[in-house]
């Protein structure tokens, strides 16, 4: 066994809260499959039979129920953590130290790629690496996503990385987060390495491979708990840390005994530098072959730790953790995966409009004269007639009535017909009984837009509707009056309309919302307490009555 | 190609019995080799059934041949179609081609005036005439005429060679064999269901004239592209080893030949034997697809090859009562003491023979990084002998530099210049030292391309030319020219990009234009002086004398 396979799936995606109250991120549905499915169907290409998987009990279960999780021929390792347990990834790997007999490959589960594996492990391989990883250039994301607009900039820090000249070896990496002032870089690299690229506008893919040695050290070093936060900059710091260049350290014994920093920290170069044999650095002698020139030392310095990296700078490579990439991967996925994009159990009309990039499930119904285009349809959904669908992630499950028009509508979802409540509107179409969806809006006050509000529910056994009715009503009605002067205000108040209807009728405790507005998103929040509602919004507190609903705001 | 004595065994891996070994070490590998012989006779039969028996009676077909005793070949082929009966091809003699002498090497002038056609065609004839000679043998029981041809094998008597697949590519018929072998080589089990399926490197780039039969990778594609990740049917060692060896990280025959034994040495500590197995076989069967790996990731050495030799034979002869730890710590010490004595402490005796030809103030030339010779010099500093270095370096490896760090590292004073420029420098030097990646038994050095250029120059120049080499190196192959059985290294090497331009960036597209990075070139004899080895220094023509004494000695 060469490497074993470590699957990090206990994360919470507090990215995208929106998508995961009440689904844990590794079952989020991209492509119609679980997102974990994607980077193990990954190593499952490139041939690992085993995977460890590390994971929550709740997944856990889900996993067990899914049937695309049966697809996964690997044998899975299930591996489960505390969800509320504040563990980091290096946490986690130190808690499966027992089961790491070689060197690990430590994937997350929100990677969603199409790279040759075999360029990073080669790179692991050929240069006796401690680590090597994956990155990506960083997209931009063709779709503006609600809740992003004002805050983009601030979203993400970036991450500088320093490359050498062949691009592969990783020299340098720090976040702007850490920065005080300027980007400082020791001398010592800067003596053995004095052309550096420094790159911005990287993704780190979270796909590392990590020498054994590393989970050892992880062991002893319990004050570690992230592996890309804490573990990774430590590498490859100690890549030119003095310590690990000059032949081994003397008494063993003694550090072995300290648990201090230090005393761990030789523990690991110990470990690190065992591996190098003898016969091995006589070959390396012989070589004539050597990582740099232009100056007097031997190949790699005579470093014994080696940072590697894979930079792809073509094809896919996503990290599901935010809305957008979400977004932006469910609209890739149908490139990505090799089966074809409609199933085959699934009822398409003939005067259907679909588009190449959409995929639709199984046992799916789609009628006449509809139009699909850059969108999944989740299984066993009924499209009826006249239904334009564009840009958006239709749920398992889901009716979409006659007629109906989603344009920018990015994740509708359902749940089991039990829990429905009652119609709010008469005549009104059931779409789902769950709703979110978030949307993004060209002008949402002009009331050019069709449904270009969301609404959310929350709570266990949440239940609202969205009908036909409310996805026209959601336009303002005096719209047509107060085109350019339609102010937020008035158009929230018609959100806010809707939403006590909602609470009216389906007795939902708390309703959350977004409205798009051109000044940005706005969230606002509803909380009933007896009869009367208050929502906060914009720096205003809102009480609704619950009977009469009948607004009422007062400015703070 | 018969004619320039082309009889090349080393990469040929599954021929042991190549040394010419007497007595019972013979008739031991002969043994095994014709149960191997066996083997594949019996699977080639069973090919041939499954071709024109029905699908529903294989499995009887099968049972009726496990009755009949194995290799009697009572059942005739169903179908002797030329294709199917040489492709097998296990035996080196009974395939074998090319009958020469070794020591006889022809002169060398009547080869270039070949055409490529007339080579290719001759070629084709004899393989015909092989294939029908053999459709009658194969039918008749194999063994007995390979015995005969094998009976005298002591001393440098004609040896019946086959030419290895590796310079042959520009024969289909040879390629798709290739593949096929790598495809039925087996794992220890010898369960169908394990088969160790090696995958074929594709070559890339239009080749030149003359060296369409050599293969040529891009370094782009590695061989792990095709492999699964934890690469379960190859040892990590030996993909690691591959992958290092194609992309140039261990270069250099004794790294190359160090870190292979190095290689072999985890694989030996992994291995367990699998029951009802004999450790000596199973290992050396095990070994084979990884050196069929290696063999693609960059065509293995002389000096690799015949390490490989010497851990095959030492595998084989132990004896099968012997217990396995005790086996395997055997051979790990072999390994090891291969490495030492052939490797480092002859380069040590090397170093004290040739400190004695450097005298002070002399100007020693050397051309790119032989590991051997940067370590001559470095004694010969440390021995506080006065001299200067002259490094000559060529495009595209420029190893040289490599050398140059060395050697100013340690102080001593150097000039570097390209090879272009080694007729201007040649008129100050006093001496050139050379390394080898082989010593051919012909007398003739191979080394890296260019070499024979300098020692030409420096004979034009009445500069005595040394060529330092281990013995372990020797190789009994002969080879007069560089065309035969050389390496094409990746053509993309050629490409410079300077100030951001890539001159030849697309040269794939122009169809007129191709691109050659030849990896070694051979050196007449008449050019060298003096060849420094292990055993003291001896003039080229010795080789033979040489490898005769070793063969003895084993």
């Amino acid at each position: 066994m060469e490497l074993q396979a470590v699957l990090m799936a206990a994360g919470g995606g507090s990215r995208m809260p929106d998508l995961t109250y009440n689904t844990p991120k590794p079952m989020l549905p991209v492509g119609n499959k679980p997102l974990m499915w994607h980077p193990l169907n990954l190593l499952e290409r490139v041939g690992f039979e085993e995977v460890i998987v590390i994971t929550t009990k709740e997944v856990q279960k889900m996993m067990s129920t899914d049937p695309k999780m049966k697809d996964v021929k690997m044998k899975l390792d299930v591996v489960c953590i505390q969800e509320d347990g504040d563990m980091g990834t290096a946490d986690a790997l130190r808690h499966i130290q027992q089961k790491i007999k070689t060197d690990v490959l430590v994937v997350s589960c929100d990677l969603i790629t199409d790279v040759a594996l075999h360029e990073v492990v080669d790179l692991f391989r050929a240069h006796n690496a401690t680590l090597a990883m994956l990155m990506s250039k960083a997209h931009d994301f063709t779709e503006t996503v609600p809740g992003q607009k004002g805050k983009k900039k601030t979203g993400e820090q970036r991450d500088f990385v320093g490359v050498d000249q062949s691009g592969k070896r990783l020299l340098f990496m720090a976040n702007e987060a850490d920065l005080e002032d300027g980007l400082s870089i020791r001398k010592s690299i800067m003596r053995k390495h004095p052309r550096m690229h420094i790159k911005t506008g990287l993704v780190d893919a979270h796909l590392y491979c990590l020498k054994k040695a590393v989970v050892d050290f992880l062991a002893d070093n319990k004050s570690i708990s992230s592996i890309r936060g804490e573990l990774l900059p430590y590498l490859v710091r100690k890549q030119f840390s003095k310590t690990t260049n000059c032949p081994k350290s003397k008494d063993d014994a003694d550090d072995q005994t300290q648990k201090t920093a230090d005393g761990s920290t030789n523990s690991t170069e110990l470990l690190i530098c065992s591996r190098d044999e003898p016969l091995l650095q006589l070959a390396q002698e012989r070589s004539c072959w050597n990582d740099h020139r232009g100056d007097m030392s031997e190949a790699y310095h005579g470093g014994k730790l080696r940072c590697y990296v894979h930079i792809m700078d073509q094809g896919l490579c996503y990290r599901v953790n935010t809305l957008a990439a979400y977004i932006e991967a469910n609209r890739l996925a149908s490139k990505l995966l090799e089966e074809p994009a409609v199933h085959p159990s699934a009822v398409i009309s003939e005067r259907c409009q679909m588009g190449p990039d959409s995929i639709i499930g199984a046992q799916c119904q789609v009628a006449d004269k509809t139009s699909i285009k850059r969108s999944t349809i989740g299984n066993s959904t009924t499209v009826k007639e006249k239904v334009k669908v564009t840009n958006s992630i239709i749920m398992h499950g889901v009716t979409i009535e006659e007629g109906l028009a989603f344009t920018h509508l990015h994740w509708l979802r359902t749940f089991p017909q039990h829990s429905l409540g009652a119609p709010v509107c008469k005549g009104g179409c059931v779409l789902c009984q769950m709703l979110v969806c978030v949307c993004v809006c060209e002008c949402p006050l002009m009331g050019r837009a069709t449904g270009f509000c969301f609404l959310c529910t929350r709570g266990s056994k949440g239940s609202a509707e969205l009908t036909k009715h409310l996805l026209v009503c959601n336009q303002p009605e005096t719209s047509s009056k107060q085109t350019q002067s339609c102010s937020t205000e008035t158009h929230s108040i018609h959100i806010f309309h809707l939403a006590a209807n909602l609470l009216a009728h389906a007795k939902v405790p708390t309703v959350y919302g977004i409205c798009g507005t051109r000044g940005g998103p706005i969230f606002f929040s509803f909380k009933v307490d007896n009869t009367v509602l208050t929502a906060y919004f914009h720096g205003c507190t809102f009480s609704i009555h619950r009977e009469s609903v009948e607004i009422s705001w007062t400015l703070e | 190609m018969a004619e320039s004595g082309v009889t090349d065994g080393l990469c040929n891996t599954d021929d042991i019995e190549r040394s010419k070994t007497e007595g019972k070490e013979l008739t031991k590998e002969e043994k095994q080799r014709l149960r191997k012989e066996k083997k594949q006779q019996k699977k080639n039969k069973e090919k041939n059934d499954e071709k024109t028996s029905h699908e529903g009676e294989k499995k009887k077909n099968k049972k009726k041949k496990e009755e009949q005793p194995a290799g009697s070949a009572s059942q005739p082929p169903a179908q002797p179609s030329p294709k199917a009966v040489p492709a097998p091809a296990p035996p080196p003699p009974a395939a074998a081609a090319v009958p020469v002498p070794a020591s006889e090497a022809p002169a060398p002038a009547d080869k270039p005036a070949k055409s490529k056609a007339d080579l290719k065609a001759e070629r084709r004839a004899r393989q015909e005439a092989e294939r029908a000679s053999k459709g009658k043998k194969g039918d008749v029981g194999q063994p007995a005429p390979t015995g005969k041809l094998k009976a005298p094998p002591s001393e440098l008597q004609p040896v019946v060679k086959r030419l290895p697949e590796h310079v042959q590519v520009d024969n289909p018929e040879v390629v798709k064999k290739l593949a096929k072998k790598l495809e039925r080589q087996q794992t220890p089990g010898c369960n169908a269901a394990e088969n160790v399926k090696i995958p074929l490197r594709s070559d890339y780039g239009y080749k030149v004239s003359l060296f369409s039969h050599l293969h040529q990778y891009s370094r782009k594609a590695p061989l792990t592209q095709q492999l699964g990740i934890p690469s379960t049917v190859i040892h990590p060692a030996i993909v690691r080893l591959g992958l290092q060896y194609s992309q140039g990280i261990v270069a250099g025959s004794n790294a190359r030949s160090v870190a292979l034994l190095h290689a072999f040495q985890q694989v030996i500590r992994d291995y367990t034997t699998p029951p009802n197995e004999e450790l000596s076989r199973d290992l050396v069967n095990k070994l084979k697809p990884y050196i069929s790996f290696l063999n693609q990731c960059r065509p293995l050495s002389a000096s690799m090859g015949n390490a490989i030799k010497y851990i095959k034979k030492e595998i084989s002869n132990i004896p099968s009562q012997c217990k396995e730890e005790e086996a395997k710590i055997k051979l790990l010490n072999c390994i090891e003491r291969y490495i030492n004595e052939k490797i480092v402490l002859a380069a040590k005796a090397i170093a004290k023979y040739s400190i004695e030809k450097i005298s002070d103030g002399d100007v020693i030339l050397v051309y790119g990084c032989s590991s051997l010779v940067n370590h001559i010099l470095c004694e010969a500093f440390e021995k506080k002998r006065k001299f200067r270095v002259i490094v000559v370096d060529s495009r595209p490896r420029l190893e040289g530099r490599e050398a140059l760090r060395r050697l100013v590292q340690k102080g001593i004073s150097c000039t570097y210049v390209l090879i272009s420029a080694v007729s201007y420098i040649l008129p100050e030097v006093s001496k050139v030292f050379l390394g080898a990646h082989a010593l051919l038994a012909n007398g003739y050095v191979m080394s890296r391309v260019g070499t024979s250029q300098i020692a030409l120059v420096a004979k034009a120049f009445n500069v005595p030319v040394l060529v330092c080499c281990e013995t372990y190196k020797f190789c009994e192959r002969v080879q007069t020219d560089s065309f035969v059985s050389n390496e094409l290294d990746d053509p993309d090497d050629l490409i410079v990009t300077r100030k951001g331009k890539t001159q030849l960036e697309h040269w794939q597209k122009v169809p007129s234009l191709g691109l050659l990075n030849l990896v070694y070139d051979v050196t007449p004899p008449d050019f060298v002086d003096l060849v420094i080895t292990d055993l003291g220094m001896i003039p080229c023509t010795s080789v033979p004398v040489v490898l005769r004494v070793k063969n003895v000695d084993q």
